[in-house]
């Protein structure tokens, strides 16, 4: 069963780093060192962000001894999705001024 | 009684030894071709349910861009909680929480009985040595769990040996424990059971063993490669 559960404040931050740049692939360890989390936090977030069809994944070869690598970036639902997130953050900092949409 | 619980141990850490170096004897003259975290990462991707399989080779591979020790070794314990708990649990990982759950039973059991009728410092003693005794086996389970079809002969060996020890030492489900134990029991306890148990779990055949160590990706190949 799909439970739609607000999402975690890391959660949010993991997307909000996507969507600083949308169009560019990311590396799993590039963006837990960006948004503070270790990798035991950042993966099941990605994977969960997958299954809702937040995320597109896709493989960046290997090159000579180098092996493949896992890139994430929003998808457009992804996009979407945070787009509202945005939207309803201006909402109730207009209602509330003293909430923090930080917390969500 | 306690010699012999510290002789099983030994015993114990001995097979583990001979067993590492019938694996690959070339290791000892070579040096380690894998190190730590790309080991630990191999057995927390194992855990994870056939549905999340790219997701532990994506972990795999960012782990071979990854340099330091520190730093790969983080990496690699944080993918070994997120192999843990990511549902679905596939059934090597329930098992691994299935063996913890019941070691830890056993453990506080053990320890609130002590604690129930004042045990005196010896048995305070066996209970750090059983403690000892159930992380050795949790690490055994944990890796035999992974490997498709030993979960049934698994749990006839362990129910073989539990049955065993716990008849010969009197304690026969029916209303009492006899204290008195013939010697020849211990023998039978400590050496025979183990021995059959071991035998026939060398002797069962793996053949889709082959096949999983196969299907790993070149992922495992280029894990070790430190930048």
């Amino acid at each position: 069963m799909q439970r739609n559960r607000p999402p975690s404040p890391q959660t949010i931050s993991v997307l909000r780093a996507l969507a600083a740049d949308p169009a560019r692939w990311r590396y799993g360890y590039e963006l837990a060192a960006e948004v503070h989390l270790q990798s035991g936090s950042l993966y099941p977030i990605l994977v969960r962000l997958a299954d809702r069809g937040l995320l597109d994944t896709s493989w960046e070869p290997g090159q000579g001894s180098r092996p493949p690598r896992h890139l994430y970036r929003l998808s457009r639902t992804g996009r979407e999705f945070v787009a509202a997130l945005t939207a309803a953050r201006v909402d109730r900092t207009t209602l509330n001024p003293h909430n923090r949409w930080s917390e969500a | 009684m306690l010699g012999g619980l510290f002789f099983v141990p030994m015993l114990g850490l001995l097979g583990v030894g001979i067993a590492v170096y019938r694996r690959n004897p070339q290791r000892f003259l070579d040096g380690p071709t894998e190190d730590a975290p790309l080991r630990l990462m191999r057995w927390a991707v194992g855990l994870l349910s056939p549905q999340r399989v790219e997701w532990g080779q994506a972990m795999l591979c960012e782990l071979g861009h990854l340099g330091g020790r520190i730093r790969r070794m983080r990496f690699a314990l944080g993918c070994v909680v997120a192999a843990l708990v990511l549902p679905p649990w596939g059934r090597a990982a329930a098992g691994v929480w299935a063996v913890i759950v019941l070691a830890a039973g056993a453990v506080g059991l053990y320890g609130g009985i002590a604690a129930r009728y004042r045990l005196g410092g010896g048995d305070w003693i066996a209970a750090a040595i059983l403690t000892v005794f159930v992380i050795g086996v949790l690490l055994g389970a944990s890796a035999l769990v992974r490997r498709p079809g030993v979960a049934i002969p698994g749990l006839l060996g362990g129910l073989f040996v539990t049955v065993t020890f716990l008849t010969l030492s009197g304690f026969t489900f029916l209303d009492q424990i006899l204290p008195n134990t013939v010697p020849w029991h211990r023998l039978v306890q400590v050496i025979v059971v183990p021995f059959v148990v071991g035998a026939a779990g060398t002797l069962w055949s793996r053949p889709s063993r082959r096949s999983a160590v196969r299907r790993r990706g070149s992922c495992v190949q280029h894990g070790s490669g430190r930048w």
